[in-house]
């Protein structure tokens, strides 16, 4: 009756690779339970999550005010910049990037800082290369937020990989145009 | 950057040691973002300078998200701040500048605190009258992120305690999403701010209300990155 008896180390229960993901599964588990539910405070469920090519997640990030004050930043710039061409940049970044903020744009992920204020939004454009942008959005002195830097991340070939992915025909219906 | 405390001394004095004329002016230059209306003054500046880089020393180190130099910014903060952070020229490691972007961050989440901040659709902060009361916050934030202690003071509405207090507020850091390890380093944080503060407040010769008069190497100096060093070409 011994020999039947459940036990980790036996190759009647689990062995010690198991064993060991089994601990590990827990520890994500409650590492997920601690992750905050932003929801609570009125804030969409997508918001703070990890970059993902989830559908519904991509969708949801497309209807966050963030995007909706990118898109408008996006077209501000473009209009001052056609008779402007020379000054001053109101957003940090605007004069070197602004040549991309005429094609579609996408989302990816948007989160609070870890430090300090502001939102982080991280997107990507459906033409030119595959990198991704950050903008930083600040609460100005109006209460209200706005696109205060826009500066591309380090792009490495994964990061390529998944902005050429999400440039296929299956998320087509999910970016965002300013026409 | 927590730096390590000596047994039985405080880092203050030798800081202090450290503050040459340079620094000082630097310093109360970047003060007057404040005004009398602001819970936080040069002295705050100077515990937060100690206690980020120990007033200099510790710059060259990077933090979370490449934060880096005498403030540990990140490089988007730090332009938003009016910062340049190329490699040939990274102003994060320039005290002039640094300390005035500084000021100013510190400024903006005074204001934060001061009154409501829409910080995204349907979080707010809870404005704070007490300057001292408002000062822990906005040390907190400098920290982990003023959402952070916007999502910990709705935290304290929901279980009926005072959201412009400090001791009530940092009770719910863990249900703002702060790590254990993460809220006891947030409540040390503040604790040794505004223990630094006391003591600079006392022992240090800046005045916020000092003249400035402009930083003491030449016009056109900048700093630049030679394999991770921080250089100061003069002219």
């Amino acid at each position: 009756m011994d020999n039947d008896k459940w036990s980790p180390y036996t190759d009647k229960g689990l062995n010690a690779i198991q064993f060991l993901n089994v601990i590990l599964a827990i520890f994500f588990l409650i590492g997920a339970l601690a992750e905050v539910p932003l929801e609570k405070y009125g804030i969409k469920w997508c918001f703070g999550k990890n970059t993902s090519a989830d559908l519904k997640q991509l969708q949801c990030l497309q209807s966050l005010q963030e995007t909706r004050i990118l898109k408008v930043s996006f077209a501000e710039i473009i209009k001052r910049r056609r008779t402007c061409r020379h000054c001053k940049e109101v957003v940090i970044g605007e004069s070197q990037y602004f040549k991309y903020f005429k094609f579609p744009f996408m989302v990816i992920d948007i989160g609070f800082v870890s430090r300090g204020t502001g939102t982080k939004v991280h997107f990507i454009f459906k033409q030119g290369p595959p990198i991704e942008f950050e903008g930083l959005l600040m609460v100005n002195d109006v209460d209200t937020n706005e696109l205060a830097v826009i500066q591309p991340k380090s792009s490495t070939e994964s990061t390529a990989n998944f902005i050429i992915a999400l440039r296929s025909k299956k998320f087509d219906s999910i970016w965002n145009s300013l026409q | 950057m927590p730096t390590k405390k000596q047994k039985g001394k405080s880092n203050v004095s030798q800081w202090i040691n450290r503050e040459s004329p340079h620094i000082r002016r630097a310093l109360e230059a970047a003060s007057r973002h404040f005004d009398r209306n602001d819970s936080i003054n040069v002295h705050t500046l100077e515990a937060v300078y100690g206690e980020e880089s120990s007033f200099g020393q510790a710059r060259r180190s990077l933090g979370i998200n490449g934060a880096a130099g005498d403030f540990q910014m990140d490089a988007a903060t730090a332009r938003r701040m009016g910062l340049s952070t190329t490699k040939r020229n990274d102003e994060r490691f320039d005290i002039d500048a640094s300390s005035a972007a500084a000021g100013k961050y510190l400024k903006t989440l005074d204001n934060h605190f001061r009154r409501p901040a829409t910080l995204t659709e349907n979080l707010r902060t809870v404005p704070i009258v007490d300057r001292n009361e408002r000062k822990s916050f906005v040390i907190a934030a400098y920290n982990a992120g003023d959402a952070r202690i916007a999502i910990a003071q709705q935290e304290a509405i929901m279980a009926g305690r005072d959201p412009t207090k400090w001791d009530d507020v940092n009770q719910y850091l863990e249900k703002a999403g702060a790590s254990k390890a993460k809220a006891i380093e947030i409540r040390n944080y503040v604790d040794r701010v505004k223990r630094y503060e006391r003591e600079f407040s006392i022992k240090s010769p800046a005045n916020s209300r000092s003249k400035y008069e402009g930083p003491s190497y030449p016009r056109g100096a900048h700093w630049i990155t030679i394999s991770g060093r921080h250089i100061l070409i003069k002219g």
